[in-house]
C-alpha cells in the first residue's frame, strides 16, 4: 500500500493502507487523540483501487483486509473515510474473538455501563454521542465488547458515525468543529459525518466498566417505556451479536449472565432531548 | 414386547438457563443453543432423576401440571410424545428400547 496509518481503538490495533493519500490524511486528523499501534496490528484494512486505472479515473475504493466480503460494492473515493471505517468494523465483526461483540452503543458513569441496542435508525449511536457530551463517558457507538470471563464492558470508542438529521443535532451541541470529519453526502447510508469522541473518553479507553442497564431505544415514536423480558432480550441480543456462535459456550454464558442481571427497558422517543431526559430518569431509578 | 424408555444424555452435556418464558439450552457437543418452552424443560427435569417411559413421565408431569385428557390432537400425552420426539431429534435426550 502506498499510504498507511495505524491506530488503536480500545483493545484492537488496526493498520490501514490505501492507494490514495486523502483517506489516510483524514484518518490521521480524526484519530489524532488515539494512540498509534506500536506492535503488530490485530487487523489490516486495505483501501484499494478496483483496477490500476481506477486509481486515477473516477477512482473507486474496494474495501479489503484480513476479513472481507467478496461481493461488497466499491465506494467513491470521496467516501474513502467511510470505507476505512466500514473496513475496521468489518474486521471486528468477523474477526474479533476476545470479547462477546454486540452491535450496540454504550456510555458509562461512575464505573457503570449503559448499553443501548436496536435496529439501524433507532438512534442508539446519536444518543450515545449526545450523552458523551453531557457528562457520561462515551464507550462506543458501534460495538459493545463484553469480557466473557468477568462480564465487564470494554470500551471501543471509535469515531461516531453521525447520519442525516443527527449531523445537525450534534453540530449544534459541539463547539469544537475540529472534532468533525468531512461531510460525506449521498453515501449508500445517506449523509454521514464522523465525529471524534471527547479526549477523556479516548484516554480512558482501556478502563472497563460494569454493565448496569440495557435499553432498546426507538426513535420517531411517541414517548413510552416498557420493561423487556429476559426471553425477548436474549433473542434480540443473539441477533445483535456478530460472534455469539463463534464464541460457543463462552458466548452463551456471557449473554445469559448479561440478560439475567441487567434491568432492561424499551424506550420510544421523538427527539434527542426527550431521550436524554428519559435515560437520566431510568438511570436514577435503576442504577444510581 | 419392547417399549421406548427416555434418558438424559451425558452428564454436563447441557447448560440450561431459565429466561422468563423460555429456557435457553446450550448443547456442548454441537455448540448449538436451543430455546425451549414448556413442557420441554419439565421433561428434561424429569429425566435428570432417572430413565423413564411415557407412562412414568406422564405420572410425574401430572404432579406439577393440571392434565386435561381428551382424544384430540391436543391431548396431553400426544403433546408430550411430540416434544419427546423433538428432544430426541435435537440430541437433548436419548431413547432406548426396553422389555
Amino acid at each position: 500500500m502506498r499510504y498507511s496509518c495505524s491506530v488503536n481503538v480500545g483493545p484492537a490495533r488496526f493498520r490501514i493502507g490505501s492507494d490514495w493519500r486523502a483517506p489516510i490524511d483524514q484518518l490521521n486528523a480524526l484519530y489524532c487523540d488515539y494512540p498509534q499501534t506500536q506492535n503488530v496490528a490485530d487487523f489490516t484494512v486495505r483501501l484499494e483501487a478496483t483496477s490500476f486505472w481506477r486509481r486515477y479515473v473516477r477512482p473507486s475504493v474496494m474495501i479489503s483486509g484480513d476479513f472481507m466480503l467478496p461481493d461488497a460494492a466499491p465506494v467513491a473515493l470521496q467516501h474513502g473515510l467511510l470505507a476505512a471505517e466500514m473496513g475496521m468494523n468489518l474486521q471486528m465483526a468477523l474477526g474479533w474473538r476476545r470479547h462477546l461483540l454486540l452491535h450496540a452503543s454504550a456510555v458509562s458513569r461512575n464505573g457503570k455501563t449503559l448499553i443501548m441496542t436496536g435496529h439501524s435508525g433507532s438512534g442508539k449511536s446519536t444518543l450515545s454521542a449526545m450523552l458523551g457530551e453531557r457528562g457520561w463517558r462515551f464507550m462506543g457507538d458501534e460495538f459493545v465488547l463484553i469480557d466473557p470471563d468477568r462480564g465487564m464492558t470494554q470500551p471501543f470508542p471509535r469515531l461516531v458515525s453521525l447520519k442525516n438529521q443527527a449531523i445537525d443535532a450534534m453540530q449544534r451541541d459541539v463547539v469544537d468543529q475540529l472534532r468533525f470529519g468531512p461531510l460525506l453526502k449521498s453515501t449508500p447510508k445517506g449523509d454521514i459525518r464522523h465525529f471524534r469522541p471527547q479526549k477523556s473518553a479516548i484516554e480512558q479507553m482501556d478502563r472497563p466498566s460494569e454493565p448496569a442497564l440495557l435499553l432498546y431505544p426507538r426513535f420517531g415514536y411517541d414517548r413510552a417505556i416498557r420493561p423487556v423480558g429476559k426471553d425477548e432480550s436474549f433473542v434480540r441480543l443473539t441477533q445483535a451479536s456478530t460472534n455469539y456462535v463463534a464464541l460457543g459456550e463462552k458466548g452463551f454464558s456471557s449473554l445469559t449472565r448479561l440478560v439475567n442481571h441487567l434491568p432492561t427497558m424499551a424506550l420510544d422517543y421523538q427527539n434527542g432531548a426527550e431521550a436524554v431526559e428519559m435515560v437520566e430518569r431510568l438511570w436514577a431509578e435503576y442504577v444510581a | 414386547m419392547t417399549h421406548p424408555v427416555f434418558a438424559k444424555i451425558d452428564h454436563d452435556a447441557l447448560l440450561r438457563v431459565r429466561l422468563d418464558s423460555l429456557e435457553a439450552v446450550y448443547h456442548r457437543r454441537s455448540g448449538m443453543t436451543h430455546l425451549l418452552v414448556d413442557p420441554a424443560p419439565a421433561l428434561l427435569d424429569i429425566l435428570q432423576t432417572g430413565d423413564a417411559d411415557m407412562a412414568q413421565i406422564m405420572t410425574s408431569l401430572a404432579s406439577d401440571y393440571e392434565m386435561i385428557s381428551d382424544e384430540s390432537e391436543t391431548a396431553p400425552d400426544t403433546i408430550v410424545a411430540a416434544r419427546l420426539a423433538e428432544l430426541c431429534e435435537l440430541g437433548l435426550i436419548s431413547r432406548k428400547l426396553s422389555n
